[in-house]
Parts: C-alpha cells; structure tokens; sequence
C-alpha cells in the first residue's frame, strides 16, 4: 500500500516537473526569438493618446499563451530597438527609441534584466487586446516535398498599447539612451 | 610623499571636470517664419535706402494670434519634458523692450550720464536664440474637409544650416477645429524633430562646434589681409579638430571661414565657444611679429568677427 503511494507520488512530481521544465523551456525559446529580434512590429492606427503608442506585434510559438505573454515584450524590444514604419497619413512611422550603439555586452546585461518575466518592461505595456478576443491566430505549417504539410508554429498578432514617453524617460535616467541634454 | 601628491592631482583633475565638464548649451526659440507672417499680415515695411523692405513684426503676431502663442506653448512644454527648455518669444520681446525703456531712463548719480549704447549694440539687441525653430503652418482646404501641413525647421544661427526638421500633412477632418489640428501637428511631429536635433548634437560631441570666423579690417589699416589669410589658415590648422575648415572669401580687406570645427572643452576641461577660441588667435595677431592691433566681436556661441587695425 505504502510502495503504490510512494510510487504515484514520485509519478506525479515527475509529471509535473516535466511540465514546468517545458514551460520553461518555451518561455526560453520565445525570450530568446525576442533577444535575436524574430518577431514583427506594426503600426496600429493613430488613435494612441500623447505619450503612447499602440503597435501590433507578430509573435511566433507553439504555444498560443507564451507568443501572447511574449507579445509585451516583443512590443517594447520593437520600440526601443526596431521602430517601424508608418502607413502614410493614417500612422505615422516610429523611429527606435535607441540613438546610439550599443555593445553586445550592454545588450545583454540590459536584456537580461529589464526584460525578466517580471521586470521593469511591464512598467509600460498593456494587453490592448486579450488573445481569446480579436487577436489574429495564424497557423504556420512546414511542407517537405512530397510529404503532407505540418504544423510548425503559430503566429499570433496581438495590439498592445505602450507608454513610449515614460520608457524615453526611463531608458535616459538609466542611462541606456541618450537624452537631447545629455552633454550640456 | 610623492603618492599623496599623485592622489592630490588626481582629485583635483575630477573636481576640474565635474565643473567645467558640461558644454556650453544652445538656446532654442521658436519663431514664425517670414513666409507665416507674410501670409498672416505681421509684417512691417520700411524704406532702406531707397529699397522697400519687409520684415516680419513678431510682437504684433504675439499679441494678435492665438494660434501662434498655442503652438509655440504646445512646442515649449514639449521639449521642457525632453530637458530642453526653449526660450519663449513673447518673454523675450516683452524683455527687450522693458531693457530699452529701462535703458533710456538711467542716469549716473554722479555726474548724470545716461548708458552708452552704440549703433551695433541696438542691432544685436534683438531677440535672437543659437538655433532658430522656424514654424511654418498652413490650413488646407478640400471641400468642408480641412487639414493642416505643418513645417518647422532648426536653423543653426551662425553656420545657416538647417540642424533638424519635421515636416508633414495631419489627417483631413471634417469637425476639428483648428487649434485641436494644430496640437496633433505639433505632437505627431515633435519625434522626428528631437531626432534630428539629437542626430546634430551627437556630430558636434564627436566632430566639434561648427563656428564662423569673419575677419573684416578698418580703414586706416594698411596691411594685406590676403598675405595675412595664409597664416590665419596655419593657425586654424592647428587648432581646430582636425584641422577642419572651410576657407570660402579672402580679399585684401576681408576674410570668411566657415565649418570651422572647434574643441568643446579647452585643455584645462573647460567650456569653449567661439570667443574663447579665437581670443587665442586674436592674441597671437595682436603680439609680434604681427603687432596688429583687433577687435573680437562676439555673435553668440558661433560667431566671431576679428577687426584688424585698432580697438
């Protein structure tokens, strides 16, 4: 009786261990897309009010819920380091927030710590959308020759709204960024 | 002994560029452009010399259109945020004028004299900034839609070159009024601007200020200023960051270099502008073999005027 308890016991904890560590592990993934910058940024309207910004970020899982968590992140590494283009008079283009260079290692001592699950970048990003609402869900699929198409990953778009003037402010006091007085 | 002498010079190097280490900072002012004010009807006529001239009256913009004083606030606040206070042009005008009353009503108690003034010094008292922000607004109409085009320019008060920009046409609108157009204008185009402006500031902490050296003479000088330019040149070789300038007239009674790239900190770490610059060649051409005897006249942070022949 006391071997059968023990043995689901050790069962479960494996199980479960095994689930975090996959979590883990795609949370990983997706951490590591949005350092080497795989995803895609767009403008979204101009409806925003002064001091922010709404984009729609392209995120890439297999896991629908870690590309919609990744999307915040994607948002704000989009501000600060791609900007993106604009659609004539409807949405105006965005410059990167970055105005110098950057070494490797500053990248990523600042990656490492500003954009943790919990770190300083949820100061300024809100879900505009919720994944389960309007979000667009695409399905991408592989196809090898002669062999039936698979599912590879999805590609979700979700809109989140970003206080773009208070993360300037931000990324000067922390001396990431250079501010228009910095020198003088 | 010796060590506490290191650590003593040491300090004294830090506490050398903790104060002086920060250089000289421009001041920006918004201004409307000719072209506005044209448009809007504040300028003012005068014969100058036999010539009908305008030039554009800004205290009368200031007084009579709100939407300009709107802009130019939005534009203030804007860039205030961004640690870049402007200088406002209404205050600025308001001062001079209070100056110039002031000014005319002094007297020494001692014997009575009132403040020397001369002719240059009520031409350069004008309300001036070191980069201009030249606005430019224009409502245009298609049908009952209305939109507005929105252009301002940072011009660079002693090189006249454009340093930063923002342009662009808003969204069409059937309802908006025109202020509510003009602060979307303002707000959609302050990014681009400050981005330019930082793209400038950035090539000046590399490359140096961008100065202009106008060498006029007086008229009971008798030297050659042609022959002189040669050694001018020698010296602007040496001293300016590597050795960059632009040599664009020399006559034998004037001279102009323009781009000339100077230091922003002096050996001793200390702030420099056109003045304190060039008051090291204005030294030199005032001492032997030279022993010419000049006057520095100062515009600004960037520009100077060297008049060869006396005081």
């Amino acid at each position: 009786m006391t071997t059968n308890f023990t043995k689901q016991t050790i069962l479960c904890c494996t199980l479960l261990l095994c689930i975090t560590t996959t979590a883990q592990k795609k949370q990983r993934l997706a951490d590591k897309d949005t350092y080497e910058w795989v995803y895609d940024i767009e403008c979204y309207g101009g409806t925003a009010k002064n001091g922010y910004k709404i984009v729609k970020v392209w995120s890439y899982s297999k896991e629908k819920s870690v590309a919609t968590t990744q999307a915040k992140k994607n948002a704000i590494h989009g501000i600060i380091f791609k900007g993106y283009a604009g659609e004539g008079r409807i949405c105006r283009a965005s410059r990167p927030l970055m105005n110098r260079e950057m070494t490797e290692e500053e990248y990523k001592n600042f990656f490492k710590h500003f954009f943790l699950d919990n770190g300083d970048y949820n100061r300024f990003v809100t879900n505009a959308t919720d994944y389960k609402g309007v979000a667009d869900v695409q399905k991408l699929v592989r196809n090898k020759k002669g062999k039936k198409e698979k599912f590879y990953q999805y590609k979700i778009g979700i809109v989140v709204s970003v206080a773009s003037d208070d993360l300037r402010k931000y990324l000067e006091k922390e001396d990431i960024i250079n501010s228009l007085a910095k020198g003088f | 002994m010796r060590k506490q002498t290191f650590i003593l010079e040491l300090a004294l190097l830090f506490l050398t560029v903790a104060l002086y280490g920060q250089a000289k900072k421009p001041t920006l002012m918004v201004v409307p452009s000719d072209a506005w004010c044209n448009k809007n009807g504040y300028m003012i006529e005068f014969d100058n010399q036999g010539i009908l001239t305008k030039v554009p009256d800004y205290t009368k913009a200031v007084q009579e259109n709100t939407d300009l004083l709107l802009v130019i606030s939005k534009l203030n606040g804007l860039m205030a945020k961004r640690e870049f206070p402007l200088k406002n042009l209404e205050s600025v005008l308001k001062n001079l004028t209070k100056d110039r009353g002031l000014n005319a009503v002094r007297a020494s108690r001692d014997n009575s004299a009132s403040v020397a003034e001369s002719p240059v010094d009520q031409i350069i008292k004008t309300a001036k900034a070191d980069i201009i922000l030249q606005l430019t607004w224009t409502v245009n109409k298609v049908g009952p839609e209305s939109s507005i085009s929105y252009n301002l320019q940072g011009l660079d008060a002693y090189t006249n070159k454009q340093v930063a920009t923002a342009t662009g046409t808003g969204l069409p609108s059937f309802s908006a009024e025109l202020p509510i157009l003009l602060e979307e204008a303002v707000e959609e185009n302050i990014e681009d601007f400050t981005y330019t402006l930082q793209e400038h500031f950035d090539d000046m902490f590399k490359n140096g200020r961008e100065v202009t050296l106008q060498i006029l003479t007086w008229e009971d000088w008798d030297g050659d200023l042609d022959e002189l330019s040669f050694e001018i040149e020698d010296w602007l070789d040496s001293n300016t960051i590597e050795g960059r300038f632009s040599t664009t007239d020399v006559t034998d009674t004037y001279a102009l270099f323009e781009q000339v790239r100077i230091p922003l900190y002096n050996e001793r770490g200390r702030a420099l502008d056109a003045r304190n610059f060039f008051r090291a060649l204005s030294k030199k051409l005032s001492s032997p073999p030279h022993s010419i005897t000049n006057k520095l006249a100062t515009e600004g942070l960037g520009k100077v005027t060297l008049i060869l022949g006396s005081k």
